[in-house]
């Protein structure tokens, strides 16, 4: 290759640099002024760029740190909560690829506590919605689920096998053991009396009721007289 | 050194390697593979020689999606698990055994009789 070409390459490198520094400042502009239209700073954005007071997202509910919170029920698309789940997604990854061998109790190089984030599926029919959680070998009495103000809260504690183990080593320890937690924010359309989970095969599935809305009768065109 | 080895190969893309335990008790080895979700038909166990492997297919989305039902979200994926160990000739292949419970493969591989002791009766 010659030279001409190596600053061929350099030039488009830079160019590059730029745009995708133009597309986040862009971005950044957009998200605030959808949130200034919205009348709400939904989150807290860096002091020195926003007028508005910050507010926390989930105010009315109590929030705590400890708990695992996805809001899969959000109306709005935020460009930051999408990347933010791709970057959830890609230490996802890291950690079941890089992660084998060096993880005991849930601590992969990437992650910093020692709890495990079961996958979660959201499925939903005109009555009910179905929630599924890959939750290998747990005890049926060890997991919780519970709901309150429409938040279902499912959690539980993969104990290790040490009782068992008396005497014994482990030449190869992969799974993944301790506390795991997942907060779900719910619609408001939900039934919270008529809820019912299933463990099956280390599959969690929780069968929610939906308020079924009444259809609304399409209206007649009413004339309407000219006196 | 441990009874059981890894055989390592390349798998197709959409095949995983279930993350297994493997532990010692005074006459067993216990396998222990994250298999989630399976039905206990679904998985295979397979002896060749020293090799033992374990195999489970999930359910694809045409069968694990109850009809009438739309994704609202989705994490979990369907995949092939597979994974292939090589067992050493302390452990007695004539004695192994499956079992499939809350998403858990436990496969117990007994100690052959070599590894034990023996006692020789002095005689007379």
């Amino acid at each position: 290759m010659n030279e001409k070409s190596y600053k061929l390459i350099i030039a488009i490198v830079i160019i590059l640099t730029i745009v995708i520094l133009i597309q986040g400042i862009y971005l950044f502009n957009f998200k605030k002024q959808i949130d200034d239209l919205q009348g709400l700073s939904s989150r807290p954005t860096f002091p020195f760029l926003s007028k508005k007071s910050i507010v926390p997202r989930f105010a009315q509910k109590s929030f705590n740190s400890e708990w695992y919170w996805d809001d899969f029920f959000r109306d709005e698309w935020d460009p930051f909560e999408e990347m933010r789940q791709i970057q959830k997604r890609l230490n996802k990854m890291f950690n079941d690829s890089f992660g084998r061998g060096f993880r005991s109790y849930g601590a992969g190089p990437f992650s910093q506590k020692s709890f495990f984030e079961p996958d979660v599926d959201i499925k939903e029919d005109d009555n009910y919605y179905i929630i599924t959680m890959d939750i290998p070998g747990m005890d049926k009495d060890k997991i919780s689920v519970e709901i309150k103000d429409k938040v279902l809260k499912v959690s539980g504690e993969r104990q290790t096998l040490l009782e068992e183990n008396k005497g014994g080593k482990f030449f190869r320890k992969e799974r993944s053991y301790g506390h795991f937690s997942r907060a779900i924010p719910l619609p408001n359309n939900i039934k919270e009396d008529q809820i019912s989970a299933q463990y099956n095969n280390g599959v969690l599935s929780i069968k929610i009721a939906k308020e079924t809305q009444k259809q609304i009768q399409p209206s007649e065109p009413r004339k309407i007289q000219v006196l | 050194m441990s009874p059981i080895k890894q055989r390592n190969f390349r798998l197709d893309y959409n095949h995983i390697e279930p993350l297994v335990n493997i532990r010692e008790t005074e006459k067993e080895i216990i396998l222990e593979a994250e298999m989630t979700g399976l039905a206990k038909e679904d998985i295979e166990l397979e002896l060749t020689g020293n090799e033992l492997t374990i195999k489970g297919k999930s359910k694809q989305d045409s069968e694990s999606i109850p009809k009438g039902y739309t994704i609202v979200h989705r994490e979990r994926i369907p995949v092939e698990y597979q994974r292939t160990f090589l067992l050493s000739d302390d452990i007695d292949t004539n004695k192994i055994q499956a079992q499939y419970e809350n998403g858990i493969l436990r496969v117990t591989l007994a100690k052959s009789d070599k590894v034990f002791p023996k006692k020789i009766e002095v005689k007379d």
